[in-house]
């Protein structure tokens, strides 16, 4: 369930590429096997090696750079891949939720730029060089999914898999304990679903009410999420007179 | 508090979560973040108010030793019982505390699912490397929620302590038939004026059920036909009172990983074991030490045990003034003076001898002289100086004892037979 939305975003990524070439698959191979077992990942290397030295020959003696931007874009193109296997082998819930996130927000900045027709490798290595650009230069928004011309993608198909995926999270979290069933064990994981339904049904509410943008609206999400994490904050150092974390 | 993987979690969600409402802005994953978020940081705050509740006597420990006595290397079992009387069920990791001390055997933590009333246990084997007083405990207790994302921490429960002492030498024999001959009027000599000697060999007879073992005549019984048990038999068991003052300031420290001090140490239990053993009272006084020390003369397992306890917590602090540590001494005692008496001048040892034999007590100055088996350039200059210094107190004081750690205890078992023999002891 956890890597629904990143693997639907980058199937849709990889459907939507008008031009796959030699470089770009090298590219996406490479740093692909890289992960893998230690006998594969001297393969993956030597395919590291290999295509960059030829592109950057290409590049600086034919004057030819397709080919290397070709193989940047297979590296990129890569990484929500990676991600998703690293959120499936993930030992933590810390490592969990960190490549849960990140491998959805990279894959959805690559499907982002294939939808807005940025659909070569020389392009997709455009929209985020273009991106970044945007980042660090003066303009009312900086994100990297809307502004100006680009479009994000539709949430219809990715809202119902997200909802999936964060409850495949929250019964991770709530499995990496010692399962018990007790009315004491229980009682805290309850209170924290019940607060979760009722922060998200006013949140919600509020948006609905107030039309507000996604942009102020996350705003709103920010200041309670700050609430909390100084609640939670002032509840474990309250009762206990140990400051470090175990 | 948190427990370091809810702490790194609920962190990294929310610098997750202000990426995905600055950078990344696409409302469900913006969302799915901030329910992770608030997930993590609701059950963490209902988890540790809960925990909250919790008081220190709602767990309670008992701690077993097997001796709270030992000696350095020897193993030494440890168990300890902890219930919970909370009334809830807690995930428990107890980890004990036992500083300074080796690991034999077992572990020294656990874990467990504790229900009210129920107990889990700790067992373990550890020894000491060297001599010392080893404080044992208190247990740490670590109280976790169902999912380990807050944790408390106790510490209930008592405390232990574990002397260490060095072991004793039993290779120095005193023979049994010693005794009292002579008018020599020292405290528990075991001499009476009227009827002379108290301790008189006056047979071998049949052994008698119920019996101290020590006392059969192994070679009469062997040559008995029948094979049967003969004890030897005194009239009465002679008693004396000693003290051993011991010099344990820092220039005792000298010496490779086994210092001069542990190795006189060594060697005043061993005789100390040995004289109690054969009914003397034995007291200690310790100088130059951050607790100062003095033992009055006992006799029996109660003595030997508060003079292991003293040996074994025994620290090296300062330099100390042998005049007025004598004064302490009452009259009638036999006292041996061990030391390198680094901080005595020749003059001033002549003084203290001469005061001590004005007051009736009979005093053994003994100088330990421990030499490096291999010195080295540097420190030849050293040894050199420390022989002068010694062969100057000698000089002026000719009942000086110059000896080596090891033959602290034989010297003493010499110089105890002596005495109650009553013969007239010459020093070379």
């Amino acid at each position: 369930m956890i890597i629904l939305p990143a693997s639907l975003a980058t199937a849709g990524t990889w459907m939507g590429i008008a031009a796959l070439n030699i470089y770009l698959l090298a590219g996406f191979l490479s740093m692909f096997l890289i992960t893998f077992a230690e006998r594969v990942q001297w393969a993956g290397v030597a395919l590291v090696y290999i295509p960059a030295l030829w592109c950057l020959y290409l590049l600086t003696f034919e004057g030819n750079p397709a080919p290397f931007i070709s193989l940047a874009a297979g590296y990129i193109i890569a990484m929500p891949a990676i991600i998703i296997i690293a959120t499936l082998t993930a030992r933590s819930i810390w490592g969990m939720i960190t490549s849960y996130i990140m491998g959805y927000a990279i894959s959805l900045m690559l499907y982002t730029a294939v939808l807005n027709e940025f659909n070569t490798p020389e392009k997709i290595f455009l929209f985020l060089v273009s991106g970044f650009r945007r980042f660090f230069s003066e303009g009312e928004k900086i994100n990297l999914l809307a502004g100006g011309d680009l479009q994000p993608p539709d949430t219809t198909l990715l809202t119902p898999l997200t909802a999936l995926a964060t409850l495949g999270i929250i019964l991770n979290l709530m499995t990496s304990g010692e399962k018990r069933t007790t009315k004491d064990e229980i009682t805290p994981t309850i209170t924290g679903i019940a607060a979760l339904a009722i922060t998200l049904i006013l949140t919600t509410t509020a948006s609905w009410i107030s039309g507000l943008t996604p942009e102020r609206a996350t705003l709103i999400l920010s200041g309670l999420s700050a609430t909390l994490l100084t609640a939670l904050a002032i509840t474990t150092r309250k009762g206990d007179s140990h400051h470090a974390v175990q | 508090m948190l427990t370091s993987k809810w702490f790194s979690a609920t962190l990294a969600t929310a610098l997750l979560l202000l990426l995905t409402t600055t950078l990344i802005i696409y409302p469900p994953l913006t969302f799915s973040t901030f329910f992770i978020l608030t997930y993590l940081t609701t059950y963490a705050i209902t988890a540790q108010l809960n925990l909250n509740r919790l008081k220190e006597n709602d767990f309670t420990v008992e701690r077993y030793v097997s001796t709270s006595i030992c000696q350095v290397e020897e193993p030494v079992k440890m168990r300890v019982i902890v219930r919970n009387r909370s009334g809830r069920r807690y995930l428990v990791k107890a980890e004990d505390i036992a500083s300074g001390l080796e690991l034999v055997a077992g572990s020294i933590d656990g874990e467990k699912q504790l229900g009210d009333g129920e107990s889990m246990e700790i067992s373990y084997t550890i020894k000491p490397r060297s001599r010392g007083a080893y404080v044992i405990g208190p247990l740490r207790l670590r109280i976790y929620d169902d999912y380990r994302a807050c944790v408390r921490e106790l510490s209930p429960g008592p405390t232990t302590t574990l002397f260490a002492a060095p072991t004793p030498r039993l290779d120095v024999k005193i023979p049994e038939t010693v005794t009292m001959s002579r008018d020599f009027r020292v405290a528990g000599s075991g001499y009476n004026p009227f009827i002379g000697p108290e301790e008189t060999f006056r047979g071998i007879r049949p052994y008698v059920t119920g019996e101290v073992i020590r006392r059969v005549d192994w070679k009469k019984t062997a040559r008995d036909p029948e094979h049967e048990l003969h004890v030897r038999e005194f009239e009465r068991q002679s008693q004396m009172d000693i003290i051993f003052m011991l010099d344990c300031s820092p220039s005792m420290l000298i010496g490779g990983e086994k210092t001069l001090l542990d190795e006189v140490l060594e060697e005043i239990i061993s005789i100390s074991k040995t004289l109690i053993a054969r009914g003397d009272r034995v007291g200690l006084i310790t100088l130059g030490t951050v607790e100062e020390t003095e033992i009055q003369p006992a006799g029996g397992g109660t003595a030997y045990k508060q003079l292991i306890q003293t040996v074994a917590k025994t620290k090296p602090a300062k330099s100390y003034d042998i005049m007025h540590e004598v004064s302490r001494v009452r009259p009638g005692i036999i006292l041996f003076i061990v030391s390198r008496f680094a901080y005595t001048r020749p003059e001033e040892l002549k003084t203290v001898s001469k005061y001590l034999t004005r007051r009736g007590v009979r005093a053994f100055f003994i100088c330990i002289r421990k030499k490096q088996q291999t010195p080295h350039n540097a420190t030849l200059y050293l040894e050199r100086l420390e022989d002068e210094r010694i062969t100057w107190l000698k000089k002026m004081n000719p009942t000086l004892i110059v000896i080596e750690p090891r033959k602290v205890k034989e010297t003493i078992a010499f110089l105890y037979q002596i005495l109650k023999r009553g013969d007239v002891i010459r020093v070379y």
